[in-house]
Formats: structure tokens, C-alpha cells, sequence
């Protein structure tokens, strides 16, 4: 199959572009040696203090049909084009990172860096935390009866002198943060069946409240959740109950924008972000069910009335429908100073053959900086070429002011399924430190598919896990299975991480494999010391791509997805023998420190236990983990995400544990570090994921210094 | 009574009567060790709720409680060897599970069992039959 030519881009003459560009100074000034994503990278590594005027190629190309009430901004950006929108400036006295402690979101604050500044529990007592109060919501399944089982990963957020839960079954919970009394439910009786997800997922709720609320008006304050129908409520933070000014009595159908390849809805797993009075979110998809899926989008409104005020499409637009997803189903942040938006896009679908979509398509498996005001994309660099392993970027960009060479440099980290740290300045994209495009294997047995013959790798920080080599057979496994795991590696295709996916024996390895890498829960950062913690899985997995003859003999096994439309489906494995060990060497799981300041890692350590039957493994072998830590002011670094079902507390500076509990199910989630009435509170949502082990909780574990333990920081 | 009435001391008799008191404490260790491992299995949140190995675990510390108080009662002979080796691999081996398990209490109470049986194999108590 040949490529189609990519159309040449022409600036339209459209209402909504021509409105930016009289909002915005100077368009069109020629970004300084910026290479435009999807393009080799070979600048210099950028130490800039400050945002050169003029960023990477924009244009901006609304369709046919665009109604001043639905406006539609398509992000094309050309191989070679310079220009576009400029960096916004910066607001006088809005500080990157929160003066005081705020938990008010999915990664805690808008710039995700996951810290908080308190200091009551210190490296020296957290010994003696305990656990305050814990709630149970009830709303868990195991997946035997009707309702699927229950992922729960949601942050607790605080705001409003009260702590907001979202559950699996889509209900808002609130309760007094000193001691998890119900305020109020509120249930939006929403539909518990499988449309997008095999499970029931949720990662929480977000909140919004006016800047100048009105005396005695209700809705003055609102919280929203998503559900799995594309379904958004809104409802009184105060009193639970639906906001009848949002969209229709409370409750907004993002599905009617699902105008395009519309198999499925566009589910509603991330609470969207808030900034101002917007609202913004993506979505979530059927994982690796059809060729032609729902093109990734991500919609602005209104906070009180839900009305769309902007909507961002990712994949050009003409090969959309022959493509989709490249959406956005992680969590995003926002530059506060600057009202820059940072998305993850994911990969375009399929998601294991590319042979529909040889076009460029930039801002898949990117990450993309965005004007909040109007929709436009500022810069986007792509972290993976054609895309052809489900390396979604998955995770909100942590924001960060780093002191590099001895120049403050405004920057991100963006974590990855692949285990690579991209850390750019969030004004411009290029890279802080060299990010080389290293060559990668293109040979191919699958028909039409043209694997990129190179990939982006950031020299600084080091890779997670070794990007070039697997772990190789474990020996203990393949005694246990009498060969089974190196007949199994044997008989796969390995050529690096980029390995494309096969039809012959095993199939490829893929290490690491779609469980990452890292995961959405991203890092967590310390501002103070510039000190970035993470936690990362090491998993092997096998793609073996199905001709679509032979699909009849896959049909009844649970690793095989059809990516209808495509001329092959997908057996994704994870390298298990059949007494469920894995065929991987250990370890399975790491927690690692990088300084910002060199992009050097100042330690890394084995994290969790892995058990089987409830022996536990040994410590050298760590444990895969989903979910993220938090850090506080006093060096301390909260995390669940352990398959071990144990929260800890961990000294950032030495990586030891400090302290460790056990709860109900693993903790999936962003742990909500929050003071009230005087007290240090950690809240754990103990929830559960498939992923991990099958066992499922509805816990929020909150964990405090006893009455008068306190050192007072 | 004299000694040429009861007979001759036989060899297997000799050396296996030793101790009764450690085959007591074989049985009141498996059964420490039992109950601890046994309200782990049963109390949510211990780390091994449920599970199948809290359950393996269990049934070895059953039959190192039968084990102690067969040989309470076995007072020598080839059986009571039997039973003794049969303790010996049954001991070593829940102890490792109940390591693997995080049992650090039921653990130590199984070091106890073992210390015992250490007695009970070894030291030799007085020949039955016998008078000062």
C-alpha cells in the first residue's frame, strides 16, 4: 500500500482562526531552529531561560461545517512550516506551584507535580502514622454477577471543606475530611455494563467553583464525574444535588460529539481539568476492538452551562475515518502562569497495525501544549513514530522550573509506557536535554505496514529499564514449566523495544510491554530539592498479529483482539508460564529518584512485593505498580500501587521505607496528601485493578500522626 | 520385680524413649503456630487472607500437631523413627511457607517446634522399665 501525499496545509479563512489571530501579537514569527514534531530531532539541547517568541508550526483549519456555537480546531501541523501562535506571557503573581496546600485535583494541582508543602509528618515520625478513619463506599464488584468487576483509581480531592470521592459506579461521595462522615451521595443511576472497558473504572471527580459566587444562588460551586456512557454530571458541592443550568438539568451528553466513526461513546474514566471557568477532558475508547474507532478529541466548555467552547481534533482530517482514537484518556495540566494546556495523546488505531494510517499523523503518541483560551496548539513533539505498540503517552506532564547549567528553565517531564522521561521546556518543546532518533527494526511480515525506521530517544534522564535488551528467560521459571518459558522466547521475534508485531511463532516480544513503563499515574516532584520520584513496571509481553483467516480458531481466547476492520487482530500476552509465573528475570518493579537539576538518577530501588497464593516473593523481586506517588515538603514520598495490597511512606532522599499499612485491595490511585483543622491527613483509595490481582476493595484508607505525635513540621 | 523379669532392653527401645515432655511441646508449637496462621487466614487485611498458601500452611501445622502427639505416645521403634522424619521434613517445610507467608509469630513458635524435636530426636530419656 502506498502512502498517500500528505495535502498540502493552507491557513482558511475561518471565523474562529481569524479571531485568534487578532487576539494574538506577531503571529507568524519564525521559531528559532524548532523542529516540528514528527520530524527528526537533532537540536541542540535547549537551556533557554526563556520562551523564544514564535513556537513549533501550527495551523489551524476548522471544517466545512464549523457553527460559531461548536467550534472545531484541527491541529495540522507541516513537516517544515515555521510560525504560529505565540507562548501566552505569564500572569503577574500566579506562582507555577501553589502557595498553599491544595489537593484539588486528579494529580493534586494543575501543574501535576503531586506536592504538597506540609511538614507535620517528617521522615523522623511517620513511624507513627496511623490510620484516622476509613469509609467504604460499597460500590465494588469482583465481576461474578452482572456488574463487571470495579477498577478504582480515583484522588480523593479536597476543596470546599469537604473531600469528594467519584466511585466505579459513578457516584459522588462527599465527606468530612477529619472524619469521613457522609455530607451527602449523590447517584446518577448510571448504566454498570462493559461499553468501553472490560472493567468498571473511575478516577474521580473534579471540582469548580465561581471566582465571585452569588449569596444564596445555588451551583455556585460545582462537582462533576464522568461516566462510561459519555455521560457528564454536574451537581451543588454543597448540597449533591444537580446543577439544572449544566447542559440538560445537570447532566451533559459528550456523545453528541461522537459525530465520526461512532462505535462506541466516548467514556468519561478522568474527571476533566478545570481552569478559570472551563472545563476541559478527553476520553476513553475500546481498546484495540476496531480499525476505524472514534478520532481522538479533547472538548472545552463552560463550567456552569456545559455549552462547547472549543473542541481539538488530533488526527487530520482526511484520514480520519479511516483511522481513529490518538485521544486523550489520561489526565492533563495546565501551566497557571500561562494557561497552557499539556495533553497526552495516545496511539491511533489500530493500535497493532499501522497499514491504514502510513500517513503522518504528528500529534499521535505525543505530547501537545495548548492555548487554553482558544483551542490552538502551541507545540507538539511526538514520542513515538507510527505508533504500532499501544505506547500511548499515558500520563498528565509533570510541570517543573528546573535549574539546569545554571539557568531556570520552565519545563515538563513526561513519563511514558516505554519506560523514557521526556523532559522539554513546556514554552517551546524542545528538549532540555538531546533527545536522539536512534534507528529501529523495520523488517515487517505484516502486509501494508510501514514501521518508522527511527525513534525518539531522550538521552537525559536514563531510561527506566533497558530499552535494547529484555531481561531474558528466568531460570527458576523455566525449571518450574520444564522449558516452556525458553521455548517461548525462543521461538518470539526480538529486536529492541521497537520490534514490530508479527504473525510467526510467539510473536514479538515487547518489553516493555502496554502495562509500561510507567503508567497514568506519572511522577511526582518535589520543588524544593528538584528531586522527580516514579514508579515503573517491568513486564514482558508478547504481540503475535492473527491473520483475519484464521480468527475463527482465536475466537473464544481471552488475549485476542479483533481490530475489526484490519486485516489482522492481536494476541497480546503477558510472558507467564502456566503455573502464572513469569518468564521475565526479576525485578518486576522499581521506584527510582532523578534530580532535575542533572537529569541524573540519585537512586533506584526494587519497590513492592509481588505474591503468589500469599507467599510473598523476595524484595529483590519488586512488583509491577499502577498508580503514582505524592511527596510532601518534609521529604517524605506516599505511594500505593504495589500488587502487595501496602501503602508506604518512603524517605525521598534514601528510597528506604519509612513506614508501611495494609489495605483492602491495591492502591491504584494518586494518594490526597491534605491539612485539616490542624492535621496532616494521607488518603489511600484502595480500589483494585485487574491488571495487578484480581482483588477488589471500595476503601479510603486516611492515615494521620496520633493526637499530639505531631512535631509541628 | 527384677530386671530379668521385664526382660531384655532392646535396641530399638533403647535411645527412643526419650523426653515426652518434647513431643508436648511439638504439639502446644504446631498449635500456637496454627492458631496464629489460621486467625491470619480468617482477619481481612492480614496480608494472607484467604489465601492458599495461609491454607497450606495450616495443614502442615495440623499435622505437626498429630505428629507431636503420636510421638508423645509412641514410646520407641520403627514407627516412632518414622514419625520423627516425618516431622523433621513437615517442620523445615512450614516453617519456609510460614516465612514466606510474613508469619514472623507463628514462625517463631514453628523454631520452638523444631528445637523440640531437636530434643526429641536426640536426647535420650530414661529407658522404660528401669528403677534408681
Amino acid at each position: 500500500m502506498s502512502a498517500r501525499p500528505l495535502p498540502r496545509l493552507a491557513a482558511r479563512a475561518v471565523p474562529l482562526l481569524i479571531g485568534a489571530l487578532s487576539l494574538q501579537p506577531a503571529i507568524g514569527q519564525t521559531a528559532p531552529s524548532a523542529a516540528p514534531a514528527g520530524a527528526p530531532s537533532t537540536a541542540p539541547a535547549d537551556t533557554s531561560a526563556t520562551a523564544p517568541s514564535g513556537t513549533q508550526a501550527t495551523q489551524s483549519q476548522a471544517p466545512d461545517n464549523q457553527s460559531p456555537d461548536n467550534q472545531t480546531v484541527d491541529n495540522q501541523i507541516a513537516d517544515n512550516q515555521a510560525g504560529g501562535a505565540l507562548v501566552p506571557p505569564a500572569a503577574d503573581g500566579v506562582p507555577l506551584v501553589p502557595k498553599g496546600a491544595e489537593w484539588n485535583t486528579f494529580n493534586g494541582q494543575l501543574d501535576a507535580q503531586k506536592y504538597s508543602p506540609l511538614t507535620q509528618i517528617t521522615p523522623q515520625n511517620v513511624g507513627k502514622l496511623k490510620l484516622a478513619w476509613q469509609y467504604h463506599t460499597g460500590d465494588m464488584s469482583t465481576g461474578s454477577g452482572k456488574v463487571p468487576a470495579s477498577v478504582w483509581s480515583a484522588t480523593p480531592v479536597l476543596a470546599n471543606d469537604t473531600l469528594y470521592l467519584g466511585t466505579p459506579f459513578y457516584r459522588i461521595i462527599a465527606l468530612n475530611p477529619g472524619t469521613g462522615k457522609v455530607k451527602w451521595t449523590y447517584d446518577p443511576h448510571a448504566e454498570l455494563k462493559a461499553l468501553t472497558q472490560p472493567d468498571m473504572k473511575n478516577r474521580g471527580v473534579a471540582y469548580w467553583q465561581a471566582q465571585d459566587p452569588k449569596p444564596g444562588e445555588s451551583c455556585q460551586k460545582i462537582v462533576y464525574i464522568g461516566t462510561m456512557a459519555a455521560k457528564l454530571h454536574a451537581v451543588d458541592a454543597d448540597t449533591g444535588k444537580p446543577c439544572e443550568g449544566f447542559a440538560d438539568k445537570g447532566t451533559l451528553d459528550v456523545n453528541r460529539w461522537n459525530t465520526v466513526n461512532g462505535k462506541w461513546p466516548l467514556s468519561l474514566l478522568q474527571p476533566p481539568t478545570v481552569w478559570h471557568d472551563e472545563l476541559v477532558f478527553g476520553w476513553a475508547g475500546k481498546d484495540w476492538a476496531d480499525e476505524e474507532a472514534p478520532p481522538g478529541s479533547i472538548f472545552a466548555v463552560n463550567a456552569r452551562t456545559g455549552k462547547l467552547d472549543w473542541q481539538l481534533n488530533f488526527i487530520p482530517t482526511d484520514i480520519r475515518k479511516q483511522t481513529g482514537t490518538a485521544n486523550v484518556w489520561a489526565s492533563m495540566s495546565i501551566d497557571r502562569q500561562r494557561g497552557i494546556l499539556y495533553v497526552p495523546v495516545s496511539s491511533p488505531s489500530p493500535n497493532f497495525w499501522g497499514g491504514n494510517r502510513t500517513q503522518k499523523i504528528p500529534q499521535g503518541t505525543s505530547v501537545t501544549a495548548i492555548d487554553m483560551k482558544t483551542g490552538k496548539v502551541i507545540w507538539s513533539r511526538q514520542l513515538v513514530h507510527h505508533d504500532i505498540w499501544d505506547y500511548d503517552t499515558n500520563a498528565a506532564p509533570t510541570l517543573m522550573d528546573i535549574d539546569v547549567d545554571g539557568k531556570t528553565i520552565p519545563a515538563l517531564a513526561q513519563t511514558t509506557k516505554m519506560g523514557f522521561i521526556f523532559v522539554l521546556n513546556r514554552l517551546t518543546g524542545k528538549p532540555v536535554w538531546p533527545i536522539r532518533e536512534v534507528k529501529v527494526p523495520t523488517s515487517t511480515d505484516a502486509k501494508g505496514e510501514q514501521p518508522s525506521p527511527t525513534q525518539p530517544e531522550p538521552t537525559l534522564p536514563k531510561p527506566l529499564l533497558n530499552t535494547h535488551k529484555h531481561p531474558g528467560v528466568w531460570g527458576l521459571a523455566d525449571a518450574a514449566s520444564f522449558g516452556q518459558c525458553s521455548k517461548m522466547f525462543k521461538n518470539a521475534t526480538y529486536d529492541g523495544m521497537f520490534t514490530p508485531p508479527t504473525t510467526k511463532g510467539t510473536g514479538a516480544i515487547a518489553y516493555p510491554g502496554s502495562v509500561g513503563g510507567v503508567e497514568w499515574g506519572g511522577g511526582a516532584y518535589d520543588p524544593k530539592s528538584e528531586t522527580f520520584v516514579v514508579n515503573s513496571s517491568r513486564v514482558v509481553m508478547t504481540y503475535k498479529l492473527i491473520p483475519k483467516a484464521d480468527f475463527a480458531k482465536y475466537k473464544n481466547n481471552p488475549d485476542f483482539y479483533p481490530q475489526k476492520g484490519a486485516p489482522y487482530g492481536i494476541l497480546i500476552k503477558t510472558a507467564l508460564n502456566d503455573l502464572g509465573m513469569p518468564c521475565w528475570k526479576p525485578p518486576f518493579g522499581k521506584l527510582t529518584a532523578i534530580d532535575m537539576k542533572t537529569g541524573k538518577e540519585l537512586w533506584q530501588r526494587p519497590f513492592g512485593d509481588v505474591q503468589k497464593w500469599g507467599f510473598y516473593m523476595p524484595k529483590s523481586w519488586g512488583s509491577p505498580t499502577i498508580g503514582s506517588p505524592a511527596v510532601t515538603a518534609s521529604g517524605v514520598v506516599f505511594i500505593g500501587a504495589t500488587m502487595d495490597q501496602k501503602v508506604r511512606a518512603i524517605d525521598m532522599k534514601s528510597g528506604k521505607v519509612l513506614w508501611s499499612s495494609k489495605v483492602m485491595a491495591p492502591d491504584v490511585s494518586v494518594p490526597a496528601i491534605y491539612e485539616y483543622k490542624g492535621r496532616e491527613y494521607v488518603a489511600f483509595a484502595a480500589g483494585g485493578n485487574s491488571i495487578l490481582k484480581k482483588t477488589v476493595g471500595d476503601q479510603l484508607a486516611v492515615y494521620a500522626l496520633p493526637k499530639g505525635a505531631a512535631s509541628g513540621g | 520385680m527384677t530386671e530379668s523379669m521385664t526382660g531384655p532392653r532392646t535396641s530399638a527401645r533403647a535411645g527412643t524413649g526419650a523426653a515426652p515432655g518434647a513431643a508436648t511441646l511439638i504439639a502446644v508449637a504446631a498449635l500456637v503456630a496454627l492458631v496464629i496462621t489460621a486467625w491470619r487466614y480468617f482477619t481481612p487485611l492480614s496480608g494472607v487472607t484467604g489465601t492458599a498458601g495461609a491454607l497450606l500452611t495450616m495443614v502442615g501445622d495440623v499435622a505437626l500437631l498429630i505428629g507431636g502427639i503420636v510421638l508423645a505416645l509412641l514410646p520407641g521403634g520403627g514407627w516412632r523413627v518414622l514419625f520423627l522424619v516425618l516431622a523433621w521434613i513437615g517442620g523445615l517445610l512450614t516453617l519456609l511457607a510460614t516465612v514466606l507467608l510474613h508469619g514472623w509469630s507463628s514462625a517463631a513458635a514453628l523454631v520452638v517446634l523444631l528445637l523440640a524435636l531437636l530434643i526429641a530426636t536426640f536426647v535420650k530419656g530414661p529407658a522404660k522399665g528401669t528403677h534408681p
